[in-house]
């Protein structure tokens, strides 16, 4: 067996009764590893404001946005729009792509020339339910 | 056998890496200043058009950047070197053999990688 494949998990009391367990420990959950698909292109934002409640999103939730992915219809991004980035969902449209809020904010299209461009997709979000 | 080398070279690095987060400063001459605000250390390229040179010291400058709305920022080494990071981290995921050599330049070891060098490097640039 490579070395590198060994078990990290060794028992180190020789002399005691090993433990039955040892065999079937597995890592915890790490929920950095669960929603970080490709770090390098990976960002934290706080949402501001409560456009988004539609899609579950709320003032004060943690996005976590990938930078690499390719948006598809219904995705909800990040998107630079004049001076801000601002989250909405993306829907493809007769037209072209569009950004639509979840209340009653307009639907605009996507133009880079007017600097309204998808800057990433947000794949999860974190909401505190008990706060400090 | 031939080696063949490639340079990655951020552009005007510490004001892009702004830029991906305060898209407020884009298209706007912006320029970086050094520690303790002391010399522009970045400049975008509209502010090398208005001619605010390398390492200019700030208190030189500082009428001009009023006068010509120059956007002017204290340098963020911690995002830098986090943008840094990831971009570094992107490139070796399309070239095995990196060396950084500083914050924002890297030479890439290119000797024996198939395909169209050129299209390797517009690919590579698209990714960052």
């Amino acid at each position: 067996m490579p070395f590198h494949n060994a078990p990290t998990n060794l028992e180190q009391a020789a002399c005691g009764f090993p433990s039955p367990a040892a065999d079937h420990t597995e890592g915890s959950l790490d929920l950095v590893r669960l929603v970080v698909r490709k770090p390098a292109a990976t960002f934290y934002m706080r949402v501001v404001g409560g456009s988004m409640a539609g899609a579950g999103i709320g003032d004060g939730d943690l996005l976590v946005v990938d930078r690499s992915l390719t948006p598809r219809d219904g995705d909800v991004v990040v998107a630079v729009i004049g001076d801000g980035l601002v989250c909405k969902r993306i829907a493809k449209a007769a037209a072209g792509w569009e950004l639509a809020s979840e209340g009653d904010g307009p639907t605009i299209a996507i133009d880079p020339d007017l600097g309204i461009e998808i800057w990433g997709v947000v794949t999860w979000s974190f909401k505190e339910h008990r706060h400090p | 056998m031939k080696r063949v080398f490639g340079l990655a070279d951020g552009n005007n690095f510490y004001v892009s890496c702004e830029r991906v987060f305060n898209p407020y400063y884009r298209g706007k001459p912006t320029i970086i200043l050094s520690n303790n605000d002391g010399c522009a250390v970045a400049r975008s390229n509209e502010a090398k058009a208005l001619g605010i040179k390398m390492g200019e010291p700030y208190f030189k400058i500082e009428r001009q950047c009023d006068q010509q709305a120059i956007e002017v920022l204290s340098s963020n080494y911690a995002l830098y070197a986090d943008m840094s990071s990831r971009m570094m981290s992107v490139l070796s995921e399309y070239v095995p053999g990196i060396e950084v050599y500083s914050i924002d330049e890297c030479f890439l070891d290119l000797t024996g990688m198939p395909g169209d060098l050129a299209a390797l490097g517009r690919k590579v640039r698209a990714a960052v």
